[in-house]
């Protein structure tokens, strides 16, 4: 790590290295697509390096390399509204994805507000309030979203 | 309403990423890092803390050395098996290789006392068999006493059991027992007789093997070949008539490819790397696609890089390429590239690089190329 920090890209690889595959997994999930997963994950981890300096406990750097994950999904979801119409975004469900399985497929039809919170906290173990702060939303609202999108998925995938 | 089982969903929402979609973004990555601006720290930033470091580092390992060396002895109970494997063998013991490749030792114990000592850094997967039992070595110190019963007892890590397709784990500190299955003794006679301590391998190779010589029956294989079995279900006359056959095929596969497979991704994500170059190796020898095969040589390279076994990742790699049906030899021959330079192979390393020029001119990988 100490070595990433001063620039070194060799070490920086090691930590792509152990963390690629867990970044891939938030992504993916919080997406529910595999379309922009690779641009994603090569983001979070550009952001990652060009902020290596700023990261002040090294040790969080895990945790740190999946809040820019979460954020920079965020910020994707954002731009993919802009360019659609964004009420209808909201609620009906997007074009389903060849190739995703059954779980995937339902996870992508909930809408992003309520996919985020859900993937998580409950499949993805932050608690209330990590999930409340990176999805800038309050704990209660935190809280309701995750049931309304258990709710929804257990009845699709019964 | 149903209840959502999220950890069904957790498995089933697994990414579809492979070693070989990883690799590929890191290329585009560090193009990303170069256009970034240098970050790389100026040379004086390297200072000369670290290799002062690693010269006091080298120096107390020197040290430890020569603490450490002159007290070995060549014991001739001690006995290399293979890369990772050193036994202990009483004087009533009879151990036998029966198959033996890169990855793969499978001995046969035939009475005695005999404690295995298994290196999992190697990523060799170790199975002993004695009197029907099989035991399968996920990197351990173990001991098996065939003495009418087969006994296991571990000291650390793991073993898998099986005996006629019941089997169970057993972790440090467990010890079971299991009744013997009668079986004929013809290997004892063939192949690398291990016969009793006398021809062996020493440790360290410090002493030649003795000139092969035929097991000379002890007081307990003697006792094997006359015992009569006690609740133990009878080998099949089919088993025992065929000693060409390989003596993994007449047991039964412990799990499937696709499973070994999960299990090595979710064993490298809670970063055991032992234990996911062991699955991985285990897959291999489970799949007769080409295209799987290629995977799985790739991701196991991709561990022992990881594992600084470099050389080790090297072969992997370059296995993965040499397979047929293979459609990322690229990827592939810059990696082992890498690794035989890592490796301090310098002319294999050469090599890889030159063909990688020869026939990707323009490729991804050039920037990384070690020569």
């Amino acid at each position: 790590m100490s070595r990433a920090r001063e620039g070194n890209r060799v070490a920086f690889e090691q930590l792509y290295r152990r963390h690629a595959r867990r970044i891939a997994g938030l992504v993916y999930r919080l997406l529910a697509s595999d379309n922009e997963l690779d641009e994603l994950v090569q983001e979070t981890f550009l952001a990652a390096y060009e902020g290596l300096d700023r990261l002040r406990e090294p040790e969080r750097f895990g945790s740190w390399l999946r809040s820019i994950a979460v954020h920079n999904v965020r910020q994707k979801i954002a731009r993919r509204r802009r360019w659609r119409n964004v009420l209808e975004r909201l609620t009906v469900p997007t074009t389903v994805e060849p190739g995703l399985g059954e779980a995937a497929q339902s996870l992508a039809q909930l809408p992003p507000e309520l996919r985020m919170p859900f993937v998580l906290h409950k499949l993805d173990g932050y608690t209330v309030e990590e999930t409340a702060s990176l999805c800038r939303i309050s704990k209660a609202t935190a809280k309701r979203r995750c049931a309304e999108a258990s709710k929804r998925l257990a009845r699709r995938m019964s | 309403m149903t209840e959502l089982d999220t950890d069904e969903l957790r498995r089933e929402l697994a990414p579809p990423w492979s070693d070989l979609r990883e690799q590929r973004v890191l290329t585009g990555l560090r193009k990303r890092m170069e256009a970034s601006g240098p970050k790389e720290a100026p040379p004086q930033r390297t200072s000369r803390r670290p290799v002062a470091l690693s010269a006091a580092l080298v120096a107390a390992g020197l040290a430890a050395l020569w603490w450490v060396y002159p007290r070995v002895t060549i014991d001739p109970h001690r006995l290399r098996l293979s890369a990772a494997a050193v036994a202990m063998v009483d004087e009533t013991a009879n151990v036998v290789v029966l198959e033996r490749d890169e990855n793969l030792v499978v001995l046969a114990q035939q009475g005695g006392q005999v404690r295995y000592e298994v290196d999992p850094s190697r990523g060799e997967t170790v199975v002993v068999r004695a009197s029907g039992v099989e035991i399968r070595v996920l990197g351990t110190i173990f001991s098996v006493a065939d003495d009418r019963w087969v006994e296991v007892s571990v000291e650390r890590g793991r073993v898998l059991v099986d005996q006629g397709g019941e089997r169970a784990i057993l972790t440090s500190g467990e010890r079971a027992r299991f009744a013997p299955v009668e079986r004929s003794l013809p290997e004892l006679d063939r192949e690398e007789s291990l016969a009793s301590p006398p021809g062996l391998e020493a440790e360290d190779g410090l002493r030649d093997p003795l000139p092969s010589q035929e097991t000379s029956p002890t007081p307990s294989n003697r006792r094997a070949r006359h015992h009569t079995p006690i609740e133990a279900p009878p080998v099949s006359a089919s088993t025992l008539q065929k000693p060409e056959a390989s003596p993994t095929e007449a047991l039964p596969r412990i799990d499937a490819f696709q499973s070994l497979v999960d299990e090595a991704e979710r064993l490298r994500m809670d970063g055991d790397l032992d234990g996911a170059a062991d699955r991985y190796a285990q897959a291999l020898r489970k799949q007769s696609n080409q295209e799987a095969h290629s995977f799985v040589l790739f991701s196991l390279g991709v561990v022992e890089e990881a594992r600084h076994n470099f050389a080790a990742a090297a072969r992997r790699f370059r296995a993965a390429r040499n397979n047929e049906g293979t459609n990322f030899v690229e990827e592939a021959l810059a990696a082992e590239a890498r690794n035989w330079a890592k490796a301090e192979r310098h002319e294999e390393a050469l090599a890889a690089s030159k063909l990688y020029r020869e026939l990707y001119p323009n490729g991804a990988y050039l920037d990384a190329l070690p020569f």
